[in-house]
C-alpha cells in the first residue's frame, strides 16, 4: 500500500513508494508489454528491486536528489468512490478501499549546478487511456521545477511510443533533438525523441503553474513589500526589486493550449 | 608513465592509465581551460583522482586510454568511452587535450582511435558525443570525423555564470570506415 501522498494534483496524487509496494513495481520493470516503453533490458529479481529500493527510493545518505514516487487516483486514495478496481478484494474488511496505485514516476539524473534532472513515467496497461500519465508527469515537473529549482527537466521517448510522446507534448514539453539508433528493442534499433520544458516556458504557463493551494496572502518576499536592499543603479541609489518578468528570458512564445 | 600501447595510430597511440599518470590527469581536470569544455563544476582532489582511478579498473561501462604522441613518452590528453551499454550497442565519448598539446591534432586522431575500438572491439551500434555549443574546438574534431549533429539542446549546462546549450552528435557503426579513413579525408585541425 502506498505511502503518504507527496504532491496531490488534478487526477492523481503522487504517493511515496513504501516496500509493500515493491511487488506491484516489479511487474511494471519486467512485464515485456510495459518494459519495452522504457527499453529494460534486464530481469528485475526480489534482489534487484531490493537494491533498488534501498538506493534509488529509499536512501537516507545519499546527495542523489532524484524522487521515485507512485501515481494514485484521487477517488481510489480518498476512498470517496467506492467501486473496487479491477476487482481486488483486500479492501473488502475496510469501508474505504486501499489507495491502489496505477503506476509511478522517476526523476532521476538531477545534474548540478546546471539544475536539469530527467523524468519518466509508467502507467500499467490496464489504467491507460484516463490522463493518469498526464496528470502525473505534470505533478513532477511542478515538483522538479517549484521545489527543487531546476530550471529544465528532460525526458526520453521512443520515437515508435506514441502515448508517450503524447503526454510529453500535452505537459508543454518541447521536442528536441531525434537520437539516432539509441535503443535496442525487440530486435531492432530505434529512433530516441529528446523532449525538454524549460523553466522559464513552465513559469508561462498560468494552466500549469501552480505552487502550494491556497498560499496565504504574503507569503513571498515581493507580496511583503520586501525589496533587495543591494539593488543600486548606476548612481548608487536603491532601485529596489526588479520585476519578475522583467528579464531577457526564452521562451515567451506560444504556450501552447493543448 | 603511461602503460604499453592498447591502439596505435599515425601521430599518436592510446595507452592504459597507470598509477604515475594520476598527477597528470588531476591537474588537468583541475585545470579552468580543460575543465571549461568538459563542464565539471567541482573541484577534484589527488585522492578522488587515485579513488577514481581504482573504480575505472572494475568498471565495464567506461574505458579511459591516455593520448600520447607516437614520438614521445608522456601523455598529452585523455580519451574516454564510457555509459557503454552493451544491450542496446550505444556509449558515450569525450576527450580532451592539456592547454599546451592543443592544435596538434591530438584530439581528433585519439578520438577516431577510440571510435576504432568502439565499433571494431567492443561491437558497439551508436556511438554519442557532446560539446557546449561555444567549444568550438571540440566540435571541429567532431565534425571533421564526420559524426552528425542530431541537435543542440538547450540550457544544458551552466558554465561561467550562464546556462549554455549544448550539440548533440552521434555517429553509427556502418557511417564508420575506421580511423585512416575518417582522418585520410577528413583532414587534421
Amino acid at each position: 500500500m502506498p505511502g503518504p501522498a507527496f504532491r496531490i494534483g488534478e487526477d492523481v496524487a503522487l504517493h511515496t513508494i513504501e516496500r509493500e509496494d515493491l511487488e506491484f513495481v516489479a511487474r511494471l520493470r519486467n512485464d515485456p508489454d510495459i518494459r519495452h516503453g522504457v527499453t529494460f533490458t534486464r530481469p528485475e529479481s526480489d534482489v534487484e528491486l531490493e537494491s533498488w529500493f534501498e538506493d534509488h527510493v529509499s536512501a537516507t545518505d545519499t546527495d542523489d536528489e532524484g524522487a521515485q514516487l507512485l501515481i494514485v487516483p484521487r477517488d481510489a486514495a480518498h476512498g470517496t468512490d467506492a467501486e473496487p478496481d479491477g476487482g481486488s478484494d483486500e479492501a473488502a474488511d475496510d469501508a474505504r478501499p486501499a489507495p491502489q496505485p496505477v503506476g509511478y514516476v522517476s526523476l532521476f539524473d538531477i545534474e548540478r549546478p546546471a539544475g536539469t534532472g530527467e523524468i519518466a513515467v509508467t502507467v500499467a496497461p490496464e489504467h491507460r487511456g484516463q490522463g493518469y500519465a498526464t496528470d502525473a508527469v505534470r505533478e513532477l515537473v511542478a515538483y522538479g521545477i517549484e521545489e527543487l529549482r531546476l530550471t529544465k527537466v528532460r525526458a526520453l521517448a521512443l520515437v515508435t511510443n506514441d502515448a508517450s510522446r503524447a503526454v510529453l507534448e500535452n505537459v508543454g514539453f518541447r521536442v528536441g533533438e531525434v537520437r539516432r539508433e539509441l535503443k535496442r528493442v525487440d530486435g531492432e534499433h530505434v529512433d530516441v525523441v529528446a523532449h525538454s520544458l524549460l523553466a522559464d516556458d513552465w513559469f508561462d504557463r498560468p494552466d500549469t503553474t501552480r505552487g502550494l493551494p491556497d498560499s496565504p496572502p504574503g507569503a513571498t518576499a515581493a507580496e511583503r513589500g520586501h525589496t533587495n536592499p543591494f539593488a543600486t543603479d548606476a548612481d548608487g541609489t536603491v532601485v529596489g526589486e526588479r520585476r519578475p518578468d522583467a528579464g531577457d528570458g526564452a521562451g515567451a512564445d506560444q504556450g501552447g493550449e493543448r | 608513465m603511461p602503460g604499453p600501447a592498447f591502439r596505435r595510430g599515425e601521430t599518436v597511440a592510446l595507452h592504459p592509465i597507470n598509477e604515475e599518470d594520476i598527477d597528470f590527469l588531476h591537474e588537468n581536470r583541475n585545470d579552468p581551460e580543460v575543465r571549461w569544455g568538459l563542464t565539471t563544476a567541482f573541484p577534484q582532489t589527488r585522492e578522488q583522482a587515485e579513488k577514481r582511478h581504482e573504480q575505472h579498473a572494475e568498471d565495464d561501462s567506461g574505458v579511459g586510454l591516455l593520448i600520447v604522441p607516437t614520438d614521445a613518452d608522456d601523455p598529452v590528453g585523455n580519451v574516454v568511452g564510457f555509459d557503454i551499454d552493451p544491450a542496446h550497442g550505444t556509449a558515450e565519448l569525450a576527450a580532451w587535450v592539456a592547454p599546451e598539446a592543443q592544435g596538434e591534432g591530438y584530439a581528433t586522431e585519439g578520438t577516431a582511435l577510440m571510435m576504432d575500438y568502439l565499433f571494431a572491439e567492443r561491437r558497439l551500434h551508436t556511438v554519442v558525443a557532446r560539446a557546449i555549443v561555444q567549444n568550438e574546438a571540440s566540435r571541429a574534431v567532431l565534425e571533421g570525423l564526420g559524426f552528425q549533429q542530431e541537435g543542440i539542446q538547450p540550457a544544458e549546462k551552466y558554465v561561467d555564470g550562464e546556462h549554455v546549450d549544448v550539440a548533440r552528435y552521434s555517429m553509427l557503426a556502418r557511417e564508420w570506415d575506421g580511423a585512416a579513413a575518417a582522418l585520410g579525408h577528413g583532414g587534421e585541425a
